[in-house]
């Protein structure tokens, strides 16, 4: 009663063709999501301790030119005019520290939009938008690299700025910002561009969701001030005391 | 004979890995399912044709049916917040290894066993 038909080597052969299909289309999309989840291998661990003892040197020789100029302090209290000097220019750095200036220098420039899978994500579109926890480790990782101003669209991502989604769009500082976003940052180059591509870094997140993300270097960025005045209501400083000694490197 | 199938299976691969399409990540556990829906389909058709029970429309409906069925089972567990995802791995998971064994029975039987076959009929194994 089963009679066996000729065409049953045929009809798997089909089957196995489309089978083939969907092996593949789910094996370079894992492979893809797999490309991502690099990790950390031992050489980009040597360069990060070399990089931490490189750190290490450096701020103690900031350490001792922070005495040194402890020690100009004092020494020119007697001599008034130089103090202004000092003074004005400790001012200075607190400036750009605040983002109360206008600065400029060699930097990266980051650009990043929603991601292309937006228009054909399934139920839910959230991971392929732009959300304030996306810039967060972006911002946090320049800062790591050392970057000494940072702006989001042009709003300056100074000591007191929060970024902070507010339905469909991002503040920074209060003003909203929309994708696609520019975010630049001035400090050295090759640090910055190494800290967002180091592979397990930042930026995979963006490339496993297909967020078009492009970092260049450039030599001359331009970082406007904030645009508004940071107010402080409640911190005051404190009196100054004796200085405490400074803790040994 | 069996090499058609197989190179079948290879063909599609290529053709798909080359073109490079991906399904977005959300769909790709659905299409895991399918996978396996569809695995289980094509040692289910061996089998069939090496018990001498393979009909051709059941395994064709078959394979394209159980894929969808089993892409929608986990959809519809995503949808109501349960893993139907796992219900549908482990009973397909299942059923593959019964087929694959089934069919290593059939073809050890067949090749190694076949100048006793006629022995056995005497001795009435349940087989």
């Amino acid at each position: 009663m089963y009679q066996v038909k000729k065409d049953w080597l045929l009809s798997i052969t089909v089957v196995c063709l489309v089978l083939g299909a969907m092996l593949a289309l789910q094996f370079t999309t894992r492979q893809q999501m797999g490309d991502i989840s690099g990790y950390r291998r031992a050489d980009t661990l040597a360069q990060l301790l070399a990089a931490t003892r490189h750190q290490t040197d450096e701020q103690q020789q900031e350490i001792s030119k922070l005495r040194w100029t402890l020690a100009r302090y004092q020494a020119s209290i007697a001599k008034k005019d130089e103090l202004i000097g000092l003074v004005h220019q400790q001012l200075g750095s607190n400036r750009i520290a605040l983002g109360l200036v206008d600065v400029k220098g060699p930097g990266v420039a980051i650009s990043i939009d929603d991601s292309r899978l937006r228009s054909e994500a399934p139920e839910n579109v959230e991971p392929f938008l732009l959300h304030d926890y996306d810039l967060w480790p972006l911002v946090n990782e320049l800062r790591a690299a050392g970057a000494e101003a940072i702006s989001i669209n042009g709003q300056h991502v100074a000591g007191n700025t929060a970024i902070r989604c507010a339905g469909s769009v991002i503040n920074v500082n209060g003003f909203p910002i929309y994708p696609p976003l520019e975010i630049l940052a001035i400090g050295k180059p090759e640090t910055l561009y190494g800290a967002l591509t180091v592979p397990g870094g930042v930026l995979d997140h963006f490339k496993s969701y297909k967020f078009p993300v492009t970092i260049i270097k450039r030599p001359d960025i331009m970082i406007k001030a904030l645009d508004i005045e940071p107010k402080f209501l409640y911190a005051r400083p404190v009196e100054l005391g004796p200085r405490p000694p400074a803790p040994k490197p | 004979m069996f090499l058609l199938p197989l190179l079948a299976l290879i063909v599609g691969f290529a053709i798909i890995y080359a073109w490079g399409v991906t399904v977005p990540i959300g769909y790709s556990d659905y299409v895991a399912v399918a996978i396996l829906a569809g695995l289980d389909s094509v040692f289910g058709g061996v089998r069939a044709r090496l018990e001498k029970r393979f009909e051709h429309a059941i395994f064709a409906t078959g394979f394209f049916t159980n894929a969808a069925l089993a892409a929608l089972l986990a959809y519809t567990g995503d949808r109501l917040g349960v893993n139907l995802y796992l219900a549908a791995v482990v009973a397909l998971g299942i059923r593959i290894f019964s087929n694959l064994g089934a069919i290593r029975r059939s073809i050890l039987d067949r090749y190694l066993h076949r100048p006793e076959r006629t022995a056995t009929v005497f001795a009435q194994t349940p087989e």
